[in-house]
């Protein structure tokens, strides 16, 4: 017995000082990387970067991207619930999307930071090549640029955040809303910096030193109507040249061109065409991954295959269809069909073939499509379903990538750079820049001299339902504030067209619909009135309101809080 | 463990006669003369009726004595005039004259006052009579008196100080426990699981669910719950360890509370069969108010006059044609059954005792499409293999199967049953599911709700072995070493299939599936020695040990696409665009711990103990912590000043202080870790989290001081605790200002203090018993308050998803606070006048600081008036308060048990007073966004304008008026600008109830005639559980819980599946 004790005892002591020791417990996590040990080489250090890409942008570009992108600036007709605080301009900033597009703008920011913070010492302990970093450095800085560049163009005055995991750790959280022109002063440092360091060429969708110049022109163009406006503090004189210089280095250097068809820029296998220069290069893996807008813009699930089609109710504005045919100037515009589906429309790529009717109704007569208040749908970003590719998109995670800067919009801000300040631009380069666009577009030269106004309707036909008109918009205020509060008040928004008597058999035919103007309005028939109300805005209904939520969590984000200088003159 | 049971033992066909024949003579007066008699007779346990063999028969005075056989038959030769002494631990000792009686039957009560009970206290035992912490102790009889599939819901009500919540009504699904309260933020607040020596922790598991589908998914409140597991026929006991005097022993796991569960184990005796069995039918008794077919039409035509953009219903041109259309509510739910079968065989030699058990159990839910089944084996044995070692084991082996619908959610079936409009049928002619016939703008309406709870299938299957083996040595006379090495094998495979199907316009064309498979072990290996040391007045056992323990685990999940045939297999079907994904890790925790106790003549009271922990979870440099506790108890009632009358038979005052941690984070999670994700140019990484290689144990401290108090010989017991809790350096997850990225996880870090204090009081009592009716009572009361004394200026905020516009429901500061407040804002009332809008505060500005007047994107008559809360004359964020406390004020519960010859009658009511709750399913009812989501009947009277005299513009202010001016229910908005549904005072209700939890009639079937049909017990019942609920609360049940388990989500009902009503046979038998 007294063996057997021993042996207890003897066992005790050896695991004691075996298994218990400090080795026992240390951790090591094995289905992970660890920070520290990564940043060895080349690959190691894309695969950072190649996190910007896609998914932390999705906060972003799910419904903020468009909701304030192109419902808000009156491109998009749709007014339902709290997205439809866009379209009435009647949000506060309690609405939950305002608060997404913001948190999704600054978790770019967040992943940005952390690799700018973390890479370079790290790397280069590990003996790595200057030149890798700093071109890693340059994409980390070209996204958190761009985040910036979008922060103050929708919300003027946010908070700069660098270095957060020393602010963390130091409980130094609640950071104040620095000045415009700091920020601005801070996206162009990174775009400059990205345009320094970043490759010539990359692997496709990969951004190079031509998308950074690209941002570059649109920042210094941006800068430039917002001197020409008479804003003393943001930007100069000089800033419509820079931007011109630019986008011309771009549009000759970049060895980039126009893809031939618009159209087949909207298709999923053309997503790496030659006039991309930054795309959100989302994937087909999962919710998250991918491009929600076919989910939100397909009008029926004849089109997607899957339950996820919300787009039954959504269409272009009265306004923005106008615009499309006056801007046309009675030519046939190729753009038309990639940007919304109208009737006699049909579509061989998506839905097995579709063929776009106002009302459609199926075997039995009962209707599954109806007619929406403009009597047209969404099509651009909308990619059809598995019958048609062979996979499926039902997660809200199509691949095709969304377009964030591409080389037509170089092309006319390039027009805009020379047009500068100046009334109209009667030839030159900046008006071939424009003529380029258009003749892509199968349209001429409109042989008048381009204005500040043509050149911003050849851009909402050009870039509709890609989340820029608000930007458009912005720079339009900007340069003359009454101009585009006009514009915006004029546009006639919440106009819409009535069925004129449903017992007719014109259900199908634009003849059989009258458009009632808002406010009131009463058609031919005098059941059709249209009490929408005539949508107003003021200057100060130009900014964004910092998310509610953000505001209790940080009180010095509240309206009257102090806005402060970041870069000391 | 409680050592007062008795050995039984299985009545042999040839002694039943006999026995039977006597049993009878009790009744009938047997008068004799004779100098020297002998007298004969049964002992039977007051208990159950069982007979009690080895029972002590004494002439009183002299050595002349015996024992019962193994029957319970004694027989003993005795002098005239002589009074038997009937003894045996456990019962109460008797003292009878004989008289001239021949024969005496007697039935031993047990022995109330259970001052020798001994309760299980971690690495040991001890009499209940010395303990000096707060320690609860539960028998399995007290659980088996409600029909639980999970032992922790038996729980509910049961113990002082315990609040057990069902955050879900699935079969299966999990419970959230708190002992003293929430005492963790963003970490778990579960207590520590003690299962025949093997610890486990009580979150519940994640499952895959319906995320990676686009729907709300992986919610824990469906998630399976750990204690599912365990069949509670196999329980003995529970303990229930509250103060860090009791819990320090478990140190660095221990801050949450700790529940021991002890298994049945084997007696010397005979062999005996048990059989425990019931069937039982449940049902919903509550569905919402929402409109039928004819309401809703005429609620779409009246929406559709009001607003011009929404288009009128051909279909619902005349309501007064139309039916009531579908009751979704209705369809899914529906009788379901439920059933149990145990049998325990239980037997033993001198040196080798064992219980060997199997159980099946079976649920259906209450919804359609969600059962649960499981299978339980077990064995436990313990051999005296020498004098000095015996050795044991406990092993058990389940596997449950569960079917699992989305539920609790905002998009789940009961959420979803609420708002389907009603004239869409539940199937087409065909028998296909239907759908709607328009295109909705969103997924949140027109999802067939039986369609997703019938054929979306998500199953979750796991296999579970537990095993504890154990060696005890007694080294020398009074001196035992015992060591034990346990493991936890678990094994589960979690799948989710997604069906192509066409509801109306609703369609899928190809299918998906997830299938997880998961696998973990865990094994703990501990020794440690005790030594007991009588030595006249004092008694002093020392104990010391060590103990390491590691689980490890691992798992993947696949995903796959367009399975042939629906079949579910990994080898069907195309691969799936979602990427494989898995997960693999370990943790670890090496352990020292010591403790003593020491009494002096009964009366001084002292135990020590301390615990050194080192864990995986912390940088090396703040791996190790100590966890020290101090307590000590005086019986005052054994002081000789103190009168020896059974008024007051135990008074023992008790005063602990003690110091417990908390390790529950992720793994590495002070370190920064790179997640990986997959990218258009291939794999890449990026930062999972702000790192703070700081991390460090979070410390609680207890100071309890309880009072323990018996009165009329044990009749009434009764012991009250205060206790106070320190939380210091809170360990939580920081919730960062959204600039720093929400996506990328904030640091762990020490931040903050936290404090809970309350009161405790239970009692039992024995109010009659006079041998045929029999009275008791139990009752407990807990009052606990939870206040966040400091936060550094942090808060936390949780949204009721991201879509909801629930972005801050609630909110959780320093400054005395309690945890998960809710938060919004204050509503007034409802305006009625044009000049109402126009003198208060300014909602929505027109520009020129006035409130906007306007039907469509302005304010109307029946939007709801804010409260000012601050005063400036708007309406901002700024205004947006505490609005309501989930933390209810107290709790109770309070048990029955009256015995009238066989019959039993248990009564069980507990309740739960000044808790709120978040209405957030009427929040969805109510909404009155859109017309394609069905809303509650109450809707019916929400505000309405209609023209005055000689008015013409119904979108003129001055031309309208009210025609319902004194409700309370808002006007139907589309634009939601004034956001008359946002988070408000409008969605919080008093979730106060007291329920009847249960009533349980049982028969016992006296035990000549079970003796009869060969059985030494038999007993039959009915039970109706959930039987009544007094509330205010207008959900489907104001038992809530804490969703997702996570305390800053307490008293969320999100369409939570609610608790069924059970009605219940039973059948018990031993033989």
């Amino acid at each position: 017995m007294k063996t057997y004790i021993n042996s207890i005892f003897l066992s005790l002591v050896m695991f004691l000082t075996s298994a218990c020791g400090d080795e026992f417990l240390e951790f090591v996590p094995e289905d992970q990387s660890t920070v520290a040990s990564w940043y060895k080489n080349s690959n190691e250090i894309r695969q950072a970067t190649a996190s910007l890409y896609h998914d932390p942008w999705f906060g972003y570009q799910d419904q903020f991207g468009w909701l304030a992108g192109d419902l808000l600036a009156g491109d998009m007709h749709h007014n339902w619930d709290q997205e439809g605080q866009f379209f009435y301009l009647s949000f506060n900033e309690s609405n939950p999307y305002i608060d997404g597009g913001f948190q999704g703008l600054y978790n770019v920011i967040s992943y940005a930071n952390l690799i700018i913070d973390d890479m370079p010492t790290i790397a280069s302990g590990h003996g790595v090549d200057q030149a890798v970093i700093d071109a890693a450095l340059g994409e980390a800085r070209f996204f958190r640029g761009a985040a910036y560049f979008l922060l103050v163009e929708y919300w003027e005055t946010v908070p700069i955040i660098e270095q957060p995991a020393a602010k963390v750790a130091a409980g130094d959280l609640f950071q104040p809303k620095n000045k415009t022109e700091d920020i601005y002063e801070f996206a162009r440092r990174d775009f400059a910096f990205a345009a320094e360091n970043l490759p010539t060429s990359d692997v496709a969708g990969r951004v190079t030193q031509w998308s950074a110049k690209g941002m570059l022109a649109k920042l210094h163009v941006t800068l430039g109507q917002r001197f020409a406006g008479g804003n003393p503090n943001v930007g100069s004189a000089e800033d419509f040249q820079i931007a011109a210089d630019y986008a011309a280095d771009v549009i000759n250097n970049s060895g980039l061109s126009l893809a031939s068809n618009y159209e087949d820029l909207f298709k999923i296998d053309n997503e790496d065409d030659p006039e991309i220069l930054w795309g959100i290069q989302f994937i087909n893996q999962g919710y998250g991954t991918g491009n929600s807008r076919q989910a939100r813009y397909a009008r029926h699930s004849r089109i997607t295959g899957d339950a996820q089609a919300w787009g039954g109710g959504k269409g272009m504005t009265v306004s923005y269809v106008q615009n499309l045919i006056n801007n046309a100037n009675g030519m046939e515009d190729e753009r038309r069909r990639a940007i919304y589906m109208q009737n006699g429309d049909e579509y061989s790529y998506i839905g097995g073939g579709y063929l776009y009717e106002i009302v459609s109704r199926d075997e039995d007569d009962v209707q599954m499509e109806g007619a929406t208040p403009t009597l047209n749908n969404l099509k651009k970003y909308v990619v059809g379903g598995v019958a048609d590719h062979g996979y499926i998109i039902s997660n809200q995670d199509s691949p095709l990538d969304m377009y964030m800067l591409r080389l037509a919009d170089v092309y006319l801000l390039h027009a805009e750079a020379l047009l500068g300040t100046q009334a109209s631009l009667a030839g030159g380069p900046g008006y071939n820049s424009y003529l380029a666009v258009r003749d892509r577009a199968g349209l001429g030269d409109p042989g008048v001299p381009l204005t500040y106004e043509r050149l911003f309707n050849e851009r909402r036909v050009e870039f509709g339902l890609e989340g820029l008109a608000w930007l458009d918009v912005r720079r339009r205020f900007y340069r003359d504030a009454n101009d585009a509060l006009n514009y915006l008040n004029n546009q006639g928004r919440t106009d819409r067209y009535y069925r004129i008597d449903p017992n007719d058999d014109l259900e199908n035919d634009p003849a059989g619909y009258e458009l009632v103007p808002a406010g009131g309005g009463v058609g031919t028939n005098p059941d059709n009135v249209n009490n929408d109300p005539v949508i107003t805005f003021t200057a100060s209904d130009m900014v964004m309101p910092i998310p509610a939520q953000q505001q209790t969590v940080n009180p010095l984000l509240k309206p009257g809080a102090d806005v402060v200088d970041y870069f000391e003159d | 463990m409680r050592s007062n049971s008795t050995a039984e033992g299985l009545k042999s066909l040839k002694r039943w006669i006999p026995s039977m024949f006597t049993f009878l003579l009790v009744f009938v007066v047997v008068s004799a003369t004779a100098q020297e008699r002998t007298v004969s007779g049964v002992i039977t346990s007051g208990e159950d009726g069982s007979t009690l063999p080895g029972v002590t028969i004494l002439e009183k005075g002299t050595t002349n004595g015996t024992i019962t056989d193994i029957d319970g038959n004694y027989k003993i030769s005795v002098g005239d005039g002589a009074t038997i002494v009937v003894s045996f631990v456990g019962f109460k000792t008797q003292e009878l004259p004989v008289g001239n009686k021949s024969t005496m039957d007697l039935v031993l009560d047990t022995d109330v006052s259970a001052l020798e009970e001994v309760v299980v206290i971690g690495y040991g035992t001890q009499r209940k009579s010395d303990l000096t912490g707060a320690v609860a102790s539960l028998n399995g009889d007290a659980l088996m008196q409600s029909v639980n599939a999970s032992l922790d819901q038996g729980l509910q009500g049961r113990v002082a100080g315990l609040q057990a919540t069902q955050n879900s009504g699935q079969p299966g699904g999990a419970v959230s426990i708190r002992i003293r309260g929430t005492t963790s933020l963003t970490q778990s607040s579960e207590p520590l699981y003690v299962i025949d020596g093997i610890q486990v922790g009580g979150q519940a598991q994640g499952i895959t669910g319906f995320d990676w589908q686009g729907g709300s998914g992986g919610q824990q409140g469906a998630a399976s719950n750990p204690m599912a597991s365990i069949n509670p026929n196999d329980i003995a006991s529970i303990e229930v360890l509250k103060d860090a005097s009791a819990t320090a022993i478990y140190g660095s796991r221990a801050a949450n509370g700790v529940i021991i569960i002890t298994t049945k184990r084997g007696k010397k005796g005979e062999s005996k069969i048990s059989y425990n069995g019931f069937y039982a039918v449940q049902d919903v008794y509550k569905t919402v108010d929402m409109m039928n077919l004819r309401e809703y039409a005429e609620y779409n035509n009246e929406v559709a006059q009001e607003v011009s953009t929404i288009n009128s219903n051909d279909n619902f041109a005349d309501p007064s044609l139309l039916g009531e259309g579908t009751d979704w509510q209705e369809a899914i739910f529906r009788l379901a059954p439920m059933q149990s079968h145990s049998m325990t065989f239980t037997g033993g030699e001198e040196k080798l005792q064992y219980v060997l058990s199997a159980g099946y159990m079976q649920q259906d839910g209450i919804v359609i499409g969600s059962d649960f089944d499981r299978i339980n084996v077990r064995l436990n044995v313990d051999n005296q293999v020498r004098d000095w070692l015996k050795i044991g084991t406990s092993m058990s082996l389940s596997r449950k199967d569960e079917r699992i619908i989305n539920t609790d959610g905002g998009d789940g079936v009961i959420a979803q049953a609420a708002s389907m409009p009603p004239h869409i049928p539940v199937r087409n002619f065909d028998g296909t599911f239907a759908g709607p016939q328009q295109q909705n703008p969103s997924a949140q309406v027109g999802n067939n709700p039986v369609a997703m709870a019938l054929v979306r299938n998500n199953t979750n299957l796991s296999n579970r072995v537990m095993n504890n083996l154990f060696a005890e040595v007694g080294v020398i006379d009074g001196l035992k070493v015992r060591t034990e090495l346990a493991v936890d094998y678990n094994n589960g495979t979690n799948k989710s299939f997604f069906p192509t199907f066409k509801w109306g316009t609703f369609e899928n064309q190809i299918s998906q599936f997830a299938q997880r498979s998961s696998e973990s072990f865990f094994w703990l290996w501990k020794t440690y020695a005790t030594y007991n040391l009588k030595l006249d007045k004092h008694d002093m056992t020392v104990m010391a040990g060590y103990e390491a323990q590691r689980g490890a685990y691992e798992g993947f999940t696949g995903y796959k696409v367009n399975l042939p045939n629906d079949i579910q297999v990994m080898n069907q079907g195309d691969i799936s665009n979602i990427a494989n994904t898995g997960y693999k890790g370990w943790n670890a925790l090496s352990s020292q711990f010591a403790r003593g106790i020491y009494s002096f003549n009964d009366r001084y009271l002292v135990t020590g103990t301390i615990r050194r922990d080192g864990s995986s979870r912390f940088g090396s440099e703040y791996a190790w912590g100590w966890f020290p506790s101090a307590s000590v108890g005086w019986r005052i009632s054994n002081e000789p000043f103190m009168p020896q009358t059974s008024l007051i038979d135990n008074l023992k005052l008790r005063a602990g202080w003690g110091q417990v941690g908390n390790q529950e984070i992720a793994n590495y999670a002070f370190g920064s870790a790179l997640n990986a994700l997959n990218t258009e140019f291939g794999p890449a990484v990026r930062n999972q989290r702000y790192s703070n290689p700081f991390a460090k144990w979070e410390a609680t401290q207890t100071v309890n001081v309880g009072l323990d108090l018996g009165l009329f010989d044990g009749r009434l017991n009764l012991t009250f605790d205060a206790y106070r809790k320190y939380t210091n350096d809170l360990l939580l997850q920081q919730q960062l200002p959204g600039t720093y990225g929400n996506r990328i996880n904030g640091p762990i870090a020490n931040v903050g203090d936290m404090r809970n204090e309350g009161i405790e009081v239970s009692f039992n009592s024995i109010n009659i018993d006079n041998g045929f009716i029999k009275w008791s009572s139990n009752a407990n009361f807990s009052m606990n308050r939870n206040k966040i004394l400091d936060l550094q200026d942090l808060e936390f905020y949780q949204n009721v998803y991201w879509y909801t516009g629930f972005q801050q429901a609630t909110r959780t500061i320093g400054g005395g606070y309690p945890v998960g407040q809710f938060y919004g804002y204050v509503m007034e009332g409802i305006f009625t006048s044009k000049e109402e809008i126009e003198n208060h505060a300014v909602q929505i500005n027109n520009g020129e600081d006035q409130n906007l007047i306007d039907r469509t994107v302005g304010l109307w008559l029946g939007d709801v008036k804010w409260k000012d809360v601050n005063g400036d004359g708007f309406i901002t964020p700024e205004d947006q308060t505490f609005i309501g406390d989930p933390n209810p004020d107290f709790t109770f519960g309070f048990s029955n048990s009256i015995t009238v010859g066989p019959f039993t009658l248990d009564a069980f009511i507990l309740g739960s007073i000044g808790g709120d709750i978040l209405n957030y399913t009427r929040a969805r009812g109510e909404s009155m966004t859109g017309i394609f989501a069905n809303q509650a009947v109450a809707v019916k009277d929400r505000a309405r304008t209609r023209l005055i005299e000689g008015g013409t513009d119904i979108n003129n202010i001055d031309d309208v008026e009210l025609i319902n001016p004194e409700t309370n229910m808002p006007r139907f908005d589309n634009g939601a600008e004034n956001q008359n549904h946002v988070m408000s005072t409008r969605w919080i209700e008093d979730g106060s109830y007291v329920r009847i939890q249960n009533l349980k009639l049982a028969y016992n079937l006296p035990q000549k005639w079970a003796s009869a049909v060969q059985l030494s017990r038999l007993q039959v019942y009915a039970n109706v559980q959930n039987v009544a609920t007094f509330t205010e609360y207008t959900g489907l049940d104001p038992v809530v819980g804490a969703f997702n388990q996570d305390p800053m989500r307490q008293g969320w009902d999100l369409g939570r599946y609610p608790s069924p009503r059970i009605f219940t046979v039973g059948l018990d038998f031993d033989f």
